[in-house]
């Protein structure tokens, strides 16, 4: 009798605890799921590696949002990435960074950069955990050394104690530095868009005039900025005029003649917002760069050959254009206060 | 009872005594290097040298990674002895010896080693780049270029009169990078240095083996490609490297083996 009551306790017991798995607190991050979208591809980037968590997404906001990576603690990586622009320099043809001195190139949006494979308008950077460095240590940009900047943030009382619960350690190393930058940025999904919802077929549908568009885009511009991340991530010249800045691009990364003046695709998506446009902001408008397309061309030794006439567009066609362009508005992106730490 | 404790400890003795002569035989292997002009180490920041073209130079800095370290028995076959990665730094004296634990004592005809960092590891993620693979350890004396992910693979860096001048002074930096490209095949400054080896690695009683190499630091500017610092005084992309990388190829040389 003895023996089997203590069996009926001890299976109460096991299987108590089999049912009520509960994480001690602060040493297991709670993992998120990445969602990705209906319409999209598998993303790039490897999560089994730097899963997603809550506090990991935290601690990247609140580094991305802090000047404290900067040399004299002024400039944060917001600076440069504003949210309500799709995380570009809102009104800057070419950004300004520390003691104002003024960069060459015009801020990229940081959206569905798990989906990417290179990074900045030459794709000098193929790995999003190591893309960091870059702004942190160019010194038109924040003129920090990443090193102190591990130390700055070992060194403060808010730090450690966030590193701790994102990682289960307090020690702000390399790694964990730019995993949780990684994680913030990699949570900034662009994807609910009129045009996605369309697609979907969330019971939204294209204006006569937006359709209008949408085909032309197809026909015309796709080959490049190809559904549904609107690039291809390929680098192209499109036929930019060279002007004081003199930039190479992605001649400046891999040295080959073929490759001068050619530039990364960029995604349109949000394109409404994130004027002025190209790689150095010389478009202040979307009819700018209509125009350039339809009659602005130069014609160069690495002339994307499609581009060689232009694209005829008349008059019709581009408000239709602009229309269609307007639905990769993603207004909960722009606006969600998940993305902000005010 | 005491007379069979006796030769039990006697016999067990020379078992174990037998035991030893029969197993492999291990030394700790230290690969020294020694960065010299004419034979001589040279000192940072102090005196001029005078390189193959006549100009006069002053050394501040002087880096470089070595790496997948190999012993080649007469034979042929490859003992990778150690697949980590060193900086080899001239004003840190400590970083100039590579110790390696273990080594398989022999008769090696060629010791191996690459200048760089490979392209595998020059691709690897974040979390597999520790000691001197750390992006964030280098302080000021930068090794890693944040702007078109690379490693730094041989940083020389000095005044001379006849270098260019910039708002610094006439410095000239070399800095050579450039694993082969990852997306698009770029220039590819690795170098593998192959040395023969003439004399055994020997076990010996508690000090451990050395290899000696010297790195003929002239040799930078004159060799395949000859270097005038009046026409060539900053370098920091791959394809301008290719000249210094393919001289200093051939700089490497071993002293002595002890």
């Amino acid at each position: 009798m003895k023996n089997i009551s203590h069996f009926i306790l001890f299976f109460l017991i096991f299987s108590c605890k089999n049912d009520e798995i509960i994480p001690e607190q602060g040493n297991h991050p709670t993992i998120l799921t990445f969602e990705i979208p209906k319409n999209f591809p598998n993303p790039v980037y490897n999560f089994s590696k730097n899963p997603i968590s809550q506090e990991g997404f935290e601690l990247g906001r609140a580094l991305f949002n802090d000047p404290i990576l900067s040399r004299d603690n002024s400039i944060s990586c917001a600076e440069c990435h504003n949210q309500q622009v799709a995380f570009t320099h809102h009104n800057h043809a070419l950004s300004h960074g520390i003691d104002g001195k003024t960069g060459f190139r015009n801020a990229l949006p940081i959206q569905n950069v798990a989906w990417y494979s290179n990074f900045f308008w030459d794709g000098g950077v193929h790995d999003l955990d190591l893309f960091p460095p870059a702004p942190i240590e160019n010194p038109i940009e924040m003129d920090e050394n990443l090193g102190n900047v591990l130390r700055k943030l070992q060194d403060s009382k808010e730090y450690p104690p966030m590193f701790k619960k994102a990682f289960g350690s307090d020690s702000v190393s390399t790694t964990n530095f730019l995993f949780a930058l990684s994680q913030f940025m990699n949570s900034l999904v662009s994807s609910n868009s009129k045009y996605d919802k369309v697609m979907r077929k969330e019971g939204v549908d294209f204006s006569r005039l937006e359709k209008q568009g949408y085909e032309i885009f197809k026909n015309k511009c796709s080959s490049c900025h190809s559904e549904p991340l609107f690039t291809n991530n390929s680098f192209q010249n499109n036929g930019l005029k060279m002007n004081y800045l003199q930039d190479f691009g992605r001649y400046r990364i891999t040295e080959r003649e073929e490759d001068k003046w050619k530039f990364k695709v960029p995604s349109l998506r949000n394109i409404e917002f994130t004027a002025p446009y190209m790689h150095d902001g010389r478009f202040a408008s979307l009819d700018e760069v209509l125009n350039h397309y339809s009659s602005g061309i130069v014609i160069s030794s690495t002339l994307n050959p499609n581009l060689k006439n232009g694209i005829s567009l008349t008059s019709v066609e581009k408000d239709a254009l602009i229309a269609f362009l307007k639905t990769l508005t993603d207004k909960d992106f722009l606006t969600n206060p998940k993305f902000s730490t005010r | 009872m005491k007379k069979f404790i006796f030769l039990g400890f006697f016999l067990g003795s020379i078992i174990s005594c037998k035991k030893q002569e029969m197993g492999p035989s291990y030394a700790n292997l230290i690969i020294n290097f020694s960065n010299t002009i004419n034979g001589n180490p040279i000192q940072l920041n102090s005196q001029n040298y005078v390189n193959s073209e006549g100009e006069e130079f002053n050394i501040k800095t002087l880096n470089y990674f070595i790496s997948n370290i190999q012993l080649i028995h007469a034979d042929g076959t490859i003992l990778t002895v150690n697949d980590g990665y060193f900086l080899i730094k001239e004003s840190d004296p400590n970083s100039k010896n590579i110790i390696l634990d273990s080594i398989p004592a022999g008769n090696y005809s060629e010791i191996r080693f690459i200048l760089g960092v490979d392209s595998l590891k020059s691709c690897s993620p974040v979390d597999e780049r520790k000691g001197a693979l750390d992006i964030a350890s280098y302080g000021d004396d930068n090794m890693y270029w944040s702007w078109n992910s690379g490693y730094i693979f041989f940083k020389f860096e000095g005044t001379s009169p006849q270098a260019s001048s910039t708002p610094a002074g006439n410095i000239f930096q070399f800095h050579i990078g450039g694993f082969g490209g990852l997306s698009a095949p770029t220039t590819n400054n690795i170098r593998q240095i192959s040395l023969p080896l003439t004399k055994e690695i020997s076990a010996q009683n508690n000090s451990p083996a050395y290899i000696h190499l010297e790195a003929d630091i002239f040799k930078v500017f004159t060799g395949i490609n000859r270097i005038k610092l009046s026409e060539t005084s900053i370098i920091m992309n791959p394809l301008k490297g290719k000249a210094i990388a393919d001289n200093y190829q051939n700089m490497f040389s071993v002293k002595s083996i002890e």
